[in-house]
């Protein structure tokens, strides 16, 4: 602040102007340099000529092109990364206003989501040097437990927690999010790092806030980061098999039932000779099989809509794009319907327990199952008490719910 | 929060659920007109809803708990949309239906003499709002005449019947719904040459149509059940669904006097 003196006077002197700088605090950073520098370089400016130039710049800056589709899509840009901004400004000049913005976002966003800025990566170092009381990143290898390894080729790479990273930092930055997910476990002070002295921007005394966009989120690697909540809550190793399993038994059982009562509420309305006909001698093995196939066709568009499900929230499970965002429902069914035939062997007897198997070794061995291997990632809530009180109730309204549905049976 | 969108789409909901009702309070007393108007409601119901279904998700975060709520919008649009797409697919089947109650509702019943009523022709709405206007305390006999109707009204008339405590009489022809009166009666009296007719219930609507087959099965499904529940032998019974809706077997009132379901001859 001590750059900006004569501003600062005019801001603690000048009513109008502190009413203005009000105003530009609502503003990205940039706006609020350029009113330092304005009103530093020229302290008696006439409030709204000032006023005035800031908006114009700020309306030039938000809206650059004539149409709101452009606009918004550099907006989006704007959002994921500066490089992103930049390359979207670029494929604008060089293809032309013509560009099809979604898909160019849809790249960008690919592209830019999931690279954690190095400036993030190294506060967190600093952060965990500090933790452990390491002045060196070599000791803070050996102090978190971080082993480096060489490949054929000869390059290092590092193992950590059953897994390898490319990079020491992403290992670093992985055991920093595990500490901050683990509550039995030591936790770094902060949980957001905030962005500091070169980005911060204060008008003399009144310490402008940040920009939400500035908080920087805490890069994970692999993928479970820059999630649309917080990450400290939600962790995706180690893997849970058996509340997976349990959230994918509850789902078939509930969702199943509503799916068939809606499907046969549906076929009576519609052609009720034939609905009759049918579900008056139904085969239990088509029963399982398709009761299997309509749980897991709710579940996928449940899931694919709010990321999670019923039983899936209950025993703590997330599914979400590498991006952290909700799969949808297309992708959902698809993903579901895989479920359905690779992890539960379309519901068949002895096949589904094969599969089942066969889906729980996957998943020990390479942290993954088909279904989700490369494209989604699937995350839990830490075990702990919360949790296993609400595992208990999972498994008590399965009971009742299938409880019911024999009552309901019989009658 | 859109608690007006989800105000709606509630309404919305109850709207299709009671359609019907609806169009009953309003009176219209044009039953086709009533008919049209139900699948209409229900159209626009579910019309509306799906709108609101489409338009919610886009206004709502990815990562909003709101989004269980815009799931359950769907589940009420689901239900109105195969409310609507019923309603629509059974409409000519209910006109059809409709005509044709109007064409069979022609029985009346006459009081010859006091605490004596006589039912003849087929058996309708209409008839049972004619029996229910008669002094039904001093009631004694229901003499049936009828070659049936409507299974709902004939169990509305029985009903009558055996609330009032009153004998039924069959001298000349008592056939199909016809029978589900008789067998109520305080007393089942009957000629011995009596003709009593059973077989397969059929729906109204003589199209050929996914719902007239349920309709006719459901009906002879509850022609048989009531039948049972009123003594008549399974013989008759196995008769009864062995015979088409448009067919019929005969018994006279001795068969059934022998077979225990009438009590007396006369």
């Amino acid at each position: 602040m001590s750059d900006y003196a004569d501003a600062k006077l005019a801001i603690e002197y000048r009513p109008e102007i502190k009413q203005l700088a009000t105003y530009v605090e609502t503003l990205p950073k940039r706006f609020k340099i350029r009113f330092l520098e304005l009103l530093d370089k020229q302290p008696d400016i006439a409030a709204t000529d000032l006023e005035e130039t800031i908006e114009s710049e700020y309306r030039s800056w938000k809206s650059p092109y004539s149409s709101t589709e452009l606009n918004a899509g550099l907006q989006k840009a704007r959002e994921l990364h500066p490089d992103a901004e930049a390359e979207y400004k670029r494929v604008v000049e060089k293809l032309g206003s013509s560009v099809n913005v979604q898909s160019v976002i849809a790249h960008l966003e690919e592209r830019y989501r999931s690279v954690g800025s190095s400036k993030d990566s190294h506060q967190i170092l600093e952060k965990m040097r500090e933790l452990y009381g390491v002045s060196l990143d070599i000791d803070l290898l050996q102090a978190i437990g971080i082993e480096r390894l060489a490949n054929a080729q000869g390059q290092y790479y590092y193992a950590f927690n059953g897994q390898t990273f490319d990079r020491y930092e992403d290992a670093v930055v992985f055991e920093y999010n595990r500490l901050k997910s683990a509550p039995n476990l030591t936790q770094p002070e902060e949980t957001t790092v905030q962005a500091t002295s070169e980005s911060d921007v204060s008008l003399s005394g009144l310490d402008l806030p940040v920009d939400p966009g500035d908080r920087i989120s805490l890069p994970t690697t692999p993928t479970v980061t820059q999630l649309g909540f917080d990450p400290g809550t939600w962790i995706y190793n180690p893997v849970i098999p058996w509340r997976r399993y349990a959230a994918r038994i509850f789902d078939i059982t509930t969702n199943g039932v509503i799916l068939w009562i809606l499907v046969s509420l549906l076929a009576y309305q519609v052609v009720p000779y034939e609905a009759d006909q049918f579900f008056s001698d139904v085969n239990p093995l088509v029963d399982i099989v398709l009761t299997s196939l309509l749980g897991c066709l709710g579940s996928g568009i449940i899931l694919g809509f709010t990321g999670t499900t019923l039983g899936k929230w209950i025993f703590g499970i997330r599914v979400l794009t590498q991006s952290g965002k909700n799969i949808g429902v297309g992708a959902g069914i698809a993903r579901d319907l895989n479920v359905w035939f690779k992890g539960l062997g379309m519901g068949i007897p002895i096949v589904s327990m094969i599969t089942l198997l066969l889906a729980h070794k996957s998943l020990t061995s390479d942290k993954t199952t088909s279904w989700d291997d490369g494209q989604y990632c699937v995350i839990h809530r830490p075990s702990g008490a919360f949790q296993y009180f609400l595992n208990v109730i999972g498994i008590v309204l399965f009971i009742l719910v299938t409880a019911t549905l024999r009552i309901v049976e019989q009658m | 929060m859109r608690v007006f969108h989800y105000l709606v789409a509630a309404l919305l909901v109850l709207a299709s659920f009671t359609a019907e009702r609806f169009a009953f309070w309003l009176n219209l007393e044009n039953e086709i007109a009533e008919q049209i108007l139900i699948t209409l409601v229900l159209c626009i119901a579910a019309l509306f809803g799906l709108l609101i279904g489409v338009y919610l998700p886009r206004r709502i975060e990815q990562t909003s708990p709101e989004r269980l709520l815009v799931l359950l919008v769907w589940v009420g649009v689901t239900v109105q949309l195969t409310f609507a797409a019923g309603s629509l697919v059974e409409l000519p089947d209910r006109l059809s239906s409709v005509r044709a109650v109007n064409a069979m509702d022609m029985a009346r019943v006459s009081e010859p003499e006091e605490g004596y009523l006589v039912l003849q022709g087929g058996i309708g709405p209409k008839t049972v709002d004619d029996l229910a206007s008669k002094d039904l305390v001093r009631a004694r006999v229901l003499e049936l005449d009828s070659e049936g109707g409507i299974i709902s009204s004939a169990m509305m008339i029985a009903n009558l019947v055996q609330t009032y405590q009153i004998r039924t009489f069959v001298q000349g022809e008592c056939l199909s719904a016809c029978v589900l009166i008789a067998v109520k009666g305080h007393e089942v009296i009957a000629t011995p040459d009596a003709l009593f007719g059973f077989h397969r219930g059929s729906s109204t609507s003589g199209r050929d149509s996914s719902h007239t087959r349920y309709l006719s099965q459901e009906a002879t499904t509850f022609l048989h059940d009531e039948l049972e529940r009123s003594g008549i032998p399974r013989s008759i019974l196995q008769t009864m669904l062995a015979t088409n809706s448009d067919d019929m077997a005969y018994y006279t009132g001795r068969d059934l006097y022998n077979a225990g379901v009438i009590d007396r001859l006369w």
